[in-house]
């Protein structure tokens, strides 16, 4: 964030709130990146997981609910999956719709800031 | 920065220094050295960065929170569907580590709930379904809380972090000035 001695571009109290604003939305769009890698497993996992269910060959199985399993038929634990894989996909489009914003956030403020300050700063990525 | 004071206090729980952006730096060194101003941003900046490791293990933990509720909740809502197709239940459960029994279940009523400090309480499966939502509700409210205190301690990280390059940039004009002069 620091910036080379230049006289002529002295920080304004808008160019700090931008700047607090980028590095707020840098910050958030690395959680968001790891929650995003998360559901993204837990969606694939999921759909692993209703793949084997087809190929299975028996009538019952056994569904993990809190910290059980519990026994159901096949068709049921299908509509279990389904529910579960719903949440998890809607959850993750969420996210991503959130980073898009943080990123398109991000590039007008660098924008603003790199015409303000030219190579006096530095927007890390 | 656009809140006042008393809002701050509240959304950080402490007492923190602000972190006040520098209008015009000559007037704010103005009795003391550059050095010295510094050096007092510095120790602010060394506090903001504790309370904001502070706020994340906060963070972290009601992050966890939140699906452990969830996971509770949804073995509720399983024995509330159970009951209404008046079925017996079969489950694996965990005996102990790595060894699991079968059991089943009949229809119920009431379940237990694990309060924590060494009390298990019966709740019929409405109440209890109740409050697991009003838990997991407060579990966000207080996650998103935390993430707004987080949101200020790292407006004063950047501001503090600004201010320390300004006063560093406005040293070196000084002796650059001084240098031309003599």
């Amino acid at each position: 964030m620091a910036s080379q001695p230049s006289s002529d571009a002295d920080v304004t109290f808008e160019d700090q709130q931008q700047i607090n604003s980028f590095s707020k939305l840098h910050l958030r769009s690395k959680d968001i990146l790891a929650e995003i890698k998360v559901k993204k497993s837990e969606v694939e996992e999921l759909e692993d997981a209703g793949n084997e269910l087809i190929l299975a060959d028996e009538e019952e199985v056994r569904y993990h609910i809190g910290e059980c399993f519990h026994h159901v038929p096949v068709s049921d634990a299908e509509d279990l999956l389904q529910t579960a894989k719903d949440v998890a996909e809607a959850e993750l489009e969420k996210s991503q719709g959130e980073l898009e914003q943080l990123e398109s956030k991000m590039k007008e403020l660098k924008k603003a800031l790199y015409g303000r300050f030219g190579n006096s700063i530095n927007l890390e990525e | 920065m656009s809140s006042n004071e008393g809002e701050d206090e509240e959304r950080t729980h402490t007492t923190l220094p602000r972190a006040d952006f520098i209008e015009d730096v000559e007037s704010y060194i103005a009795g003391s050295t550059v050095e010295e101003a510094i050096q007092k941003l510095r120790q602010h900046h060394e506090l903001y960065s504790t309370a904001q490791q502070r706020l994340a293990t906060q963070r972290a933990r009601f992050m966890q929170k939140g699906p452990e509720i969830k996971a509770t909740l949804s073995a509720v809502q399983l024995l509330t569907r159970q009951r209404e197709k008046q079925e017996t239940a079969t489950f694996d459960f965990e005996l102990t580590e790595e060894v699991f029994a079968k059991a089943r279940v009949k229809p119920v009523d009431a379940v237990n709930l694990w309060l924590g400090a060494n009390v298990m309480l019966e709740y019929t499966l409405e109440d209890a379904t109740h409050l697991l939502e009003s838990n997991l509700s407060v579990c966000l409210e207080n996650l998103k809380s935390t993430e707004s205190s987080l949101d200020l301690i790292k407006d004063f990280l950047t501001t503090t972090e600004v201010n320390i390059a300004r006063l560093y940039n406005f040293e070196v004009l000084q002796r650059k000035q001084k240098k031309d002069v003599s």
